[in-house]
């Protein structure tokens, strides 16, 4: 009896946040006058609705989406607790008519963003997977280059930044060396770190079959280094965006680091939390994106690994 | 086609310079002759077969293909581990697939097909879409082999190929073996590894029997080809032709014994004359 009135409460707590959170948006916005605030951050909200409904069977989306909700819901009624609205913690409506006020730019700063992060993440895949798989099979070079790439690779790829922009004929193109810089070196020695501890058995078992460098490379060495090469990307994905906000910080004037910055410069911090919940948007859909792509690439890894 | 030599093969470890692994191995095998090496636990057979891939080289010694010194591994050999050394990021098709195409240039539906066939002879058809962590230790082992058999190569090297297969399963790839070695024109020498008598002496031409990382001997198989496990095994030769083998394995656990008896009293001899030292100073 009990249990059940339990089990009912938190299936409809999310709900009951929900309309706590509209009720309380909808009394502080200012009708007539401006409604944007208050549709935008409906519309966001009918999408974590739409998001647990789709989920309804899963059991910790209740209470995933009752604490987003709860949390939206403190922030909405500080400026009723505070008795006035906060200049450094502006309310969701607010926050949320950026998203329609500056769409263009937003949309242009992902766009930038995104981009400069592809971009360097191919060149640093292409050439850290192809020197580390050579070194792999060529021990003396990969005598040479570990030991460079152990030194080097601690330092943070911002420190020479200022330097590489001084170099550098454009900032974008500082920016993508800085960013693939940093990931370079850890892809780099992961492949070198993985190849040296081949499975022997595997290693005979291909030597026996007399395999070309390039079907080596190609059939063996590269599927046997992605378990830990997406391990390797999913703890990059947080320090490319590090390196990619510091690079945009830099001095150019797109993309997402650039429009938290500009922003903050102006103190308009209603739209340097906009630009943070873009960021962080952004990220989780990125790290949803590899964890899709690993499960499917690693369709061939028995469950317990 | 496929001669084999060993001449006075040693093999030691880099690791270990000290310890003979192979002492002394020399033997023949002739094109088309199909061999079994029996022997204890560790006395070199995996490592002779080792050097016959190429995968190691001797210390000292020659070992020669049709006259040649083998430098390396080649696709004149093919070999089934004594571990499964399936790709665990290909189905198990496409390890036979992958297998087929380092030695016969051919379209993707031949190949496919070939691949299935194989895998039909060793009794996994319809199993080809999983990968090797989805099969038992016996299934991957006999996908090792439907790779080895597709190659068709040269020289077939097996270690303990059927070791981890069970009983139904076992006599099923005996038979199958003995077919395709039987019925096939070209003539494939042999190199097989086994624990199993009654294996050996169905199989082979030939049995070394290694002890001590040497050829303790070689005894030629009493019986006509084509045969059949059940002609062999009602004769009164083929029982006492196993009773040899037995008896072999029988002295060698007792060569095996006295030897660690022996290196024991060594031992305990030194720290006597080592205490009668001690006790004079
Ligand atoms: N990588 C290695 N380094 C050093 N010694 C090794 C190595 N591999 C094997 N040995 C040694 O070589 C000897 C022969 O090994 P081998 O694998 O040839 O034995 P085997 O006859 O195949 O035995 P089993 O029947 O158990 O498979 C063993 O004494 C073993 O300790
Ligand atoms: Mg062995």
């Amino acid at each position: 009896m009990m249990k059940k009135f339990l089990k009912k409460s938190y299936i409809i707590l999310p709900h009951i946040l929900l309309a706590a959170v509209l009720a309380s948006t909808a009394l502080q916005a200012e009708f007539p006058k401006d409604t944007t605030g208050f549709t935008v951050l409906s519309v966001l909200l009918a999408a974590v609705e739409a998001a647990l409904i789709i989920r309804r069977k899963k059991w910790s989306a209740y209470g995933i989406t009752a604490i987003v909700y709860g949390l939206i819901l403190i922030w909405s009624l500080y400026p009723v607790i505070n008795g006035r609205e906060s200049f450094l913690f502006p309310p969701p409506q607010r926050i949320s008519a950026i998203f329609v006020l500056d769409i263009l730019v937003i949309l242009k700063s992902i766009v930038s963003s995104l981009w400069l992060l592809l971009l360097s993440f191919v060149i640093a895949l292409i050439l850290g997977i192809g020197l580390g798989m050579i070194c792999g099979k060529v021990k003396r070079l990969q005598n040479v280059v570990m030991p460079i790439a152990r030194v080097l690779s601690p330092v943070p790829a911002l420190i020479y930044a200022p330097y590489v922009v001084a170099v550098m004929p454009n900032f974008t193109l500082a920016a993508l060396f800085i960013i693939t810089s940093g990931l370079f070196y850890p892809i780099l020695i992961n492949v070198i770190v993985t190849l040296q501890h081949f499975d022997p058995k595997l290693r005979d078992a291909s030597d026996v079959m007399g395999l070309g460098l390039k079907s080596t490379i190609v059939n063996i060495y590269l599927p046997y280094c992605m378990p830990s090469l997406f391990n390797t990307l999913a703890m990059q994905i947080s320090n490319a965006f590090l390196l990619l906000i510091g690079a945009e910080l830099m001095g150019m004037d797109s993309g997402l680091g650039w429009y938290v910055k500009y922003n903050s410069d102006f103190s308009d911090y209603v739209r340097v939390i906009a630009g943070f919940i873009v960021i962080g948007m952004i990220i989780a859909v990125v790290n949803t994106g590899l964890q899709k792509l690993r499960a499917k690439i690693l369709l061939w890894q028995s469950a317990e690994q | 086609m496929a001669s084999i030599e060993f001449k006075n093969v040693d093999f030691r470890y880099n690791n270990n310079k000290d310890e003979n692994i192979l002492h002394n191995v020399s033997f023949k095998i002739k094109e088309g002759e199909f061999v079994s090496i029996i022997g204890g636990s560790g006395c070199g057979k995996s490592t002779t077969l080792s050097l016959l891939s190429g995968l190691n080289h001797a210390s000292g010694g020659d070992v020669t293909i049709d006259g040649k010194p083998v430098t390396g591994p080649g696709k004149d050999r093919g070999v089934v581990f004594q571990h499964y050394a399936l790709f665990p990021w290909m189905r198990a098709k496409r390890n036979v697939e992958f297998g087929i195409k380092q030695v016969l240039k051919a379209d993707k539906k031949t190949i496919s097909e070939k691949a299935e066939k194989y895998l039909e002879l060793v009794g996994l058809g319809g199993k080809g879409d999983l990968f090797p962590h989805q099969l038992s230790g016996g299934m991957q082992q006999r996908v090792a082999i439907a790779r080895l058999l597709a190659m068709e190569p040269d020289i077939l090297l097996m270690d303990e190929p059927f070791g981890a297969i069970d009983a139904k399963n076992r006599v099923a790839l005996q038979e199958l073996l003995l077919e395709l070695l039987e019925k096939e024109e070209k003539k494939r020498s042999v190199v097989f590894v086994t624990h199993d008598i009654d294996e050996a002496i169905l199989l082979s031409d030939r049995i070394l029997f290694m002890r001590d990382h040497e050829i303790y001997r070689d005894l030629k198989v009493p019986f006509e080809r084509p045969r059949s496990r059940e002609e062999i095994t009602v004769s009164n030769e083929y029982h006492e032709f196993r009773r040899e083998l037995f008896d072999l394995f029988y002295d060698n656990d007792i060569h095996q014994q006295e030897k660690a008896d022996e290196k024991q009293t060594a031992k305990v001899g030194r720290f006597s004359i080592g205490s009668a030292v001690g006790a004079v100073g």
